[in-house]
């Protein structure tokens, strides 16, 4: 049986049939990644409403009014939630989840019963690692507070506090919905709940930010954070409160080089009480603190994104798809073996750059539209986008290299069995290398801690390197 | 550059309509030919246009010039109207209509003539009206068209007074020994004030202003006066004329046609000019049969032969506008004689770069630059190929508003993004040393491009354009004109009241100091008010020298140019500043230098990049943050590499542009 979701990637499909000709038709017939890749995945619910809007904030959220068009009753968003993950498990070929995070928004408005539904849809269709990380974001006010313990009943295991500042008028100026006393309050009380698996992220780089402030605040953090800091550095996004200041002028962000400073000085200063930097914002004490959720990201793992607005990197099922084809026997599940029967050199070019193995999916950003969708089709998906191994290599280069870990050649190998990292990289990247901004090994490359504070100004030719290389 | 907004457009559209009297007959007219030849029957005579029965002295070759706007072509119109050779209103309108096809056609612009008849005291007059191109931008042009005439018309608004073309045009008949015939235009308007424009021209050209006619052309008042006026001041050709003596025909315009080739407009000095003969160009050497031959009323009728004194067209097949330059003399095959004086080749005064703003668009551009140049020798073209801006052209052009009318036209026909260099002049640099007289070949090169620029060591002596520059201004701007000018390495020659609150202020000015901006700055320190015109004087000795820009020591051969050493320093720190402002930041330092044979005038720094990283990147960001990425990555490929600083083109454009 085709599933819902799969009618619509089927319809995609034949819409690209249509635009490509034929030759999509091969290009869709082998996913062909490792086994060990396409049965791991992430699981992340997107909440879509806030309380009320942060000056700074461009991701997908609501502010829900009664009588307000995009205001869904609870058991209605959760129960499509729910229908929209089962869809999508169901077409991948994620057999254990390792992570799900519950992002938003402000999921902490959820009640804690959508834990359950989602963590039981999870465990209905998939086995859930023991040591899984479920992690809530939390905004720290005493009606949030007061529910943590029922998410912890829920199944939630983690949380991430979002306090942003350590400072009143900063919180008023980013209109967040609590004071520097709640948030203190509520990181108290995460921590007797939650014991070492409690995040706090906060915003630097604010207006009129000075080196000692910030310094002085994170000293404060210190003092009463647990063992995983995010500092973000305030970035200005279009269609926001900020932007508008900003692009009026009533409102000036600190010059590039105060920027800077305050984020060496902040690696350095974390560094020093036992942080490590393991990503360019975050910080763990002990790897054991660090965010499995996110690292997962990174490692170019496949996620399923459950919610208006969320995203996806998933190997679809192309037997469901194709399944009259004669081709079906050539799809394979053996970790090592590229079961083509192309001989020829170009082989493995077309394998990169010509085969479709992954989807990118963004789910519609409405509730209402993306309700109308799950109801429909089983899936919010808006926008489907297939890729290839050459995108994925991209991808994972621009993800992987913002890490300690860094890119490592098995990750590397299962999805580029034919080229080494060594082998692309280390002629074109040199003078990084003598810049002592990219470190490269058989076993990994990696950004240093000189290069990681520069790391997108790097980018760019890394995936021309790729890019040229894997081509040639 | 506003300048060619107003002043091309306006003068453009104007020559466009006389261009375009004849174009549009051209064609009917080939259509006539072809049809006659193939009967092979003889042309006939058209009626009233014997031309055995207008002998010399009944002959009056005259043009008109003035101003902008001041009313030349309505008084032409007036004219042949008056004369009867256009049917009033409904024909006019039609001329104009059909303009606006033509000119998207891509006619170039031209002079042209009309030629009709008129009886006065009981004799039939030929009269030719030969008109000029309105800017002295092709003031060889018009003094080609003037050596053709024997008198002008001077025409003056009745409102706004005498302007800076006014003058300039005026000099240029006035040294062509010109009788002048002073009229004044549009004496019908509210404002107009004929006395206070009649004390201007008794001050600027000593005119007699009991001379003065007065008319509105647009009325239609006082057209008589012209005509009669036409006849009894200004002499008739015999002077200059032989009937008598072999063929001697002074080319004074022309215009490439499609299917005829060159359609040379000619004033027939000495002898007889036959269709059928043989002919050849002084110039060239090259010979030529007369296919057709006739004179424009202002429609192309073709006659047998054309007489001494007259004015007529011919067409030669003649297939290359190169081989029908103007000022060129035709005479019989065989027959050799003086050339007529006065023939120079287009010299190019201002030269640009133009480069596609992408290299893919490169063979669209050049067919462009082909079709617009076929019509107009006098723009040379040398292929240059920019390591930043890739493969393109160097075009030299007579003057500014010559460029602009090109640019103009290049955009609007060709319709895709070109990107025009600043303006440069040529430059005269005498230089020594056997080692470099064999690589310039001359001891006195000509450098049109600062990479050629030889090295300071073998340079003896440099020398610049110079022109003579004429502004009218209100009194109240004079001031700040004077700065202007002065900031302009101008030398003033000549200040003079033209009446009692407008001034004309003439300054010797450096070519390169008014090639960029200077119309523009004289516009808005005048509030528009103030007119400009120039003449070239010659190249005169200046202290030049080459301003380098490094980065971080390495030499950007393309961003060099050559200015006065008094203005290195300054010109230099400009350069530097629009660079820092466009170069993106590098992982190290980059030094911006602007230096004058090795010694730095000017420096500015970019700082090396510290952080540069995005701060959130998870499931979402991850799609935005790769859209973004590749596009950077493009545009990493397309970059410059200069040392280890990448140049993105963009930065490249941003100095080079206009």
């Amino acid at each position: 049986m085709l599933s819902a979701r799969n009618w619509k990637i089927l319809f995609t499909y034949h819409w690209n049939l249509k635009v490509y000709g034929k030759s999509i038709h091969q290009r869709f017939c082998h996913n062909s990644l490792a086994e060990s890749y396409i049965s791991e995945g992430s699981v992340y619910v997107h909440w879509p409403y806030c309380r009320q809007r942060c000056t700074y904030c461009n991701f997908v959220k609501f502010i829900p009014h009664q009588k307000s068009q995009w205001t869904l009753q609870n058991e209605v968003l959760e129960d499509a939630m729910v229908k929209e993950l089962q869809n999508a498990l169901r077409s991948s070929y994620i057999s254990t989840v390792k992570s799900v995070f519950f992002g938003g928004g402000t999921p902490s408005l959820a009640r804690p019963h959508l834990i359950e539904k989602i963590m039981n849809a999870v465990q209905g269709t998939c086995s859930v690692t023991k040591n899984a990380e479920i992690t809530l974001e939390v905004n720290p006010t005493p009606q949030e507070s007061v529910k943590l313990k029922d998410f912890m009943s829920a199944g939630i295991n983690r949380v991430s506090l979002g306090i942003q500042a350590l400072d009143d008028s900063s919180l008023k100026f980013f209109n967040r919905d609590h004071s520097v006393e709640e948030a203190l309050k509520s990181i108290e009380y995460a921590k007797k709940i939650f014991p070492g698996r409690v995040s706090l992220d906060l915003i630097f780089g604010r207006p009129r930010q000075t080196h000692k402030r910030w310094m002085d605040e994170l000293h404060k953090v210190l003092n009463v954070c647990d063992d995983h800091l995010s500092l973000y550095q305030l970035t200005v996004e279009r269609g926001t409160k900020l932007h508008r200041q900003v692009a009026a002028g009533e409102v000036a962000l600190p010059e590039d080089d105060v920027m800077a400073m305050l984020y060496e000085a902040s690696v350095s200063f974390l560094h020093n009480a036992g942080f490590k930097r393991y990503e360019v914002s975050n910080f763990a004490r002990g790897s054991e603190a660090e965010c499995l959720h996110n690292k997962l990201y990174w490692k170019n793992s496949q996620y399923i994104g459950v919610g208006p607005g969320a995203h996806s990197r998933v190997v679809l099922k192309n037997d469901t798809l194709l399944k009259s084809e004669s081709l079906k026997h050539h799809h394979t599940r053996d970790d090592k073996t590229i079961d083509l029967g192309i001989k020829e050199n170009t082989a493995y070019k077309n394998l990169l750059t010509r085969i479709f193995c992954r989807a990118a999916i963004v789910n519609a950003a409405d509730p209402v539209s993306w309700l109308q969708e799950v109801h429909l089709y089983g899936t919010g998906a808006r926008n489907i986008k297939f890729q290839t191994r050459l995108d994925i290599l991209h991808e994972y280069v621009a993800s992987g290299l913002r890490t300690s870990e860094g890119v490592t050649a098995a990750i590397w190998q299962s999805f580029c069995p034919w080229r080494t990292l060594v082998d692309i990289f280390q002629e074109d990247t040199l003078w990084l290398q003598e810049k002592n901004l990219l470190e490269i090994s058989d076993a990994y490359m990696r950004a240093t801690e000189l290069g990681l504070n520069v790391l997108d100004y790097i980018l760019p030719y890394l995936i021309n390197v790729v890019e040229r290389e894997l081509n040639r | 550059m506003s300048y060619s907004l107003r002043l091309s457009s306006r003068v453009f559209r104007k020559s466009f309509r006389f261009a375009l009297q004849t174009c549009t007959c051209q064609q009917q007219h080939g259509l006539h030919t072809s049809r006659t030849q193939k009967n092979k029957e003889p042309e006939p005579e058209v009626n009233g246009f014997d031309m055995k029965s207008f002998p010399v002295d009944s002959i009056r070759n005259f043009s008109i010039i003035a101003h902008v706007d001041h009313g030349k072509s309505t008084l032409a119109d007036r004219l042949l109207e008056f004369t009867g050779a256009i049917k009033k209103d409904a024909d006019n309108k039609q001329v104009l209509d059909k303009l606006q096809v033509e000119r998207e056609r891509g006619i170039t612009v031209k002079a042209q003539t009309a030629s009709v008849t008129y009886k006065y005291k009981g004799q039939t007059y030929l009269l030719n009206l030969i008109d000029t191109p309105g800017h002295v931008d092709f003031s060889y042009e018009v003094s080609r068209s003037l050596a053709a005439c024997d008198g002008v018309i001077l025409l003056v608004d009745a409102n706004e007074g005498v302007q800076a073309q006014t003058v300039a045009n005026f000099y240029l008949a006035f040294t062509n020994e010109l009788p002048i015939l002073p009229v004044l235009n549009k004496i019908d308007l509210k404002n107009a004030d004929p006395e206070a424009v009649k004390e201007q021209l008794l001050n600027l050209f000593e005119i007699d202003p009991d001379e003065v006619l007065m008319i509105s052309a647009k009325k239609g008042i006082g057209i008589e006066k012209v005509i009669t006026g036409v006849i009894e001041s200004i002499p008739s050709p015999a002077k200059k004329c032989n009937p008598d003596a072999p063929l001697r025909a002074l080319l004074f315009d022309s215009w490439f046609d499609r299917y005829k080739g060159a359609v040379c407009l000619i004033l027939v000095v000495d002898g007889t000019l036959r269709k059928g003969d043989t002919v050849a160009s002084a110039h060239t050497g090259k010979t030529y049969d007369i296919r057709d031959l006739g004179i424009l009323t202002p429609q192309e009728r073709s006659v047998q032969q054309l007489f001494a004194g007259q004015v007529g067209y011919f067409t030669a097949n003649i297939r290359s506008a190169k081989e029908a330059q103007v000022g060129d003399t035709f005479h019989r095959k065989g027959i050799p004689c003086e050339p007529l004086e006065g023939f120079r080749q287009a010299k190019p005064m201002v030269f640009a770069g133009m480069y596609p703003m992408d290299q893919s668009e490169h063979p669209a551009l050049r067919a462009a630059i082909d079709r617009l140049t076929l019509n107009d020798s006098s723009v040379s073209i040398n292929i240059e190929s920019s390591a930043a801006l890739g493969q393109g052209w160097r075009l030299g052009f007579l003057g500014l508003l010559h460029m602009d009318v090109f640019n103009q036209r290049l955009e609007q026909e060709h319709g895709a993004q070109v990107v025009v260099t600043t303006p440069s002049v040529p430059y005269k640099v005498r230089i020594h040393g056997e080692k470099a007289l064999r690589e310039y070949g001359e001891e006195e090169p000509t450098i049109t491009n600062p990479i050629q620029w030889p090295d300071p060591q073998v340079i003896v002596e440099t020398s610049e354009p110079v022109v003579m520059g004429t502004v009218i201004t209100p009194d109240s701007y004079l001031g700040a004109i004077i700065s202007l000018c002065q900031d302009r390495r101008g030398i003033q020659h000549n200040l003079r009241n033209l009446d009692q609150n407008r001034i004309i202020v003439q300054y010797k000015l450096p070519l390169n100091e008014i090639v960029v901006d200077f119309y523009d700055n004289l516009k808005s320190v005048s509030s528009g008010y103030a007119t400009f015109d120039y003449e070239d004087i010659g190249f005169e000795p200046s202290s030049l020298v080459k301003l380098d820009i490094l980065l971080n020591g390495n030499m950007i051969d393309e961003l060099s140019t050559i200015v006065h050493s008094s203005r290195a320093r300054v010109v230099g720190k400009q350069i530097c500043e629009k660079l820092s402002n466009t170069l993106p930041r590098h992982l190290f330092q980059i030094a911006i230098q602007a230096a004058v044979r090795g010694r730095v005038l000017a420096r500015t720094n970019i700082k090396a990049v510290r952080k540069d990283v995005l701060a959130k990147c998870y499931g979402g960001d991850i799609s935005r943050k790769m859209k973004l990425l590749k596009r950077q990555a493009e545009g990493k490929k397309r970059m410059k590499m200069y040392g280890n600083i990448e140049v993105p083109r963009e930065a490249f454009i941003n100095i080079l542009k206009r």
